[in-house]
């Protein structure tokens, strides 16, 4: 009897979707964009320690991250050793490691090469003064030490 | 006779969109959105032992921090102890009244406070200095921090933290104080910032461990 009312029971008109592959295409390309693969496994137990200070490392191109802590793998031992690139590194050959680590990057990039230190809270002071000494020697002079806020 | 030209039927496009999905999904999961964080040090050059010369510094300009064996820690002359949080406090005072000279190490016990010096750092002479003249700036003060083989990592980045806290606050207040501003690099001028650095110049020196 409604004026409005047609009678006839309108269904809801069906959404287009036509414009949702673009929509997730979208997305997808973003976070395509945004990925950064791991490259290593970590096989050092690495649990940073916290600091509120923290600021950012500006250029992950430029940044080569070395770490310190216990070997996952327990017939390793349960000392600290030091990881870099998917394997252990003796003290002994961080120096040659750094510098040759330097010469993979483009040479505008090399004086800006930093070194990111992520060193386990439980470790001992002597590795990480040894292994500074090392950078030292290798003129790797900008770390970071790694922390959580 | 001409035939009527047959288009090419349209494919059927309606996968595409979960075809997208399980790529985004992938890269979802893969993705590791942090961003290195850290505290950022500069190291000091290597030297060959044999030319190691002893550098003069000041006793009074050299604040020595020290963490043993047993993660026990002097600063100047006193423990440090407490919990944690009163350690961080105590820590973190100590070192700003150090780098100000005020407190228990003012006048002649602090470090000495030099006039800026213009040609060195202009934009602190042009920013700050201009409308407070009675600045001095603590220059070659140094916060020495030494370690032991036995401390523990974490207890190192403490300390670490809370001196480079210590200089934050500093900037932080001579921020508000001459331009209004919160210390931000985003929110300053390049101008700004590097005067607020060298109105508090960082200066801690990391020396080896000892045996």
């Amino acid at each position: 009897m409604s004026k409005f009312n047609k009678g006839e029971k309108r269904g809801m008109p069906e959404l287009n979707t036509s414009s949702l592959p673009d929509l997730v295409f979208s997305i997808l390309f973003f976070f395509m964009c945004v990925t950064h693969m791991r490259e290593d496994t970590p096989i050092v137990k690495v649990n940073t320690p916290r600091a509120d200070q923290v600021t950012k490392l500006e250029n992950k191109s430029l940044v080569t991250t070395v770490l310190i802590g216990k070997p996952r793998d327990t017939r390793r031992g349960s000392e600290d050793l030091i990881q870099f690139n998917d394997d252990f590194l003796d003290m002994k050959n961080v120096q040659a490691t750094m510098e040759a680590a330097r010469e993979s990057m483009k040479e505008a990039d090399r004086p800006k090469m930093q070194i990111s230190m992520k060193i386990d809270r439980n470790c001992k002071m002597g590795i990480v003064t040894e292994l500074k000494q090392e950078l030292r020697k290798a003129q790797c002079l900008k770390i970071s030490y790694a922390a959580k806020k | 006779m001409a035939k009527k030209k047959r288009k090419a039927p349209a494919i059927n496009s309606s996968s595409s969109a979960d075809l997208a999905f399980t790529l985004l999904i992938f890269f979802l999961v893969v993705t590791s959105m942090d961003t290195d964080e850290g505290l950022a040090r500069l190291l000091p050059r290597w030297v060959p032992e044999d030319q190691i010369q002893d550098q003069e510094i000041k006793k009074r300009n050299i604040l020595n921090v020290m963490v043993n064996k047993d993660n026990a820690i002097l600063v100047g002359d006193d423990y440090v102890e407490g919990s944690i949080e009163q350690q961080n406090e105590q820590i973190r005072k100590k070192a700003i009244e150090f780098i100000t000279a005020t407190g228990q190490f003012g006048g002649e016990r602090g470090p000495e406070m030099k006039e800026v010096d213009p040609e060195k750092s202009p934009e602190l002479q042009k920013l700050i200095v201009a409308k407070d003249p009675a600045v001095r700036v603590a220059r070659s003060h140094v916060i020495s921090l030494q370690s032991d083989y036995g401390t523990s990592y974490e207890k190192y980045i403490q300390l670490q933290n809370e001196l480079v806290a210590a200089y934050n606050t500093l900037r932080q207040e001579a921020a508000q104080k001459y331009f209004q501003k919160d210390y931000d690099e985003e929110v300053l001028s390049q101008d700004e910032a590097k005067a607020l650095k060298d109105l508090y110049p960082m200066n801690i020196s990391e020396a080896n461990a000892k045996y």
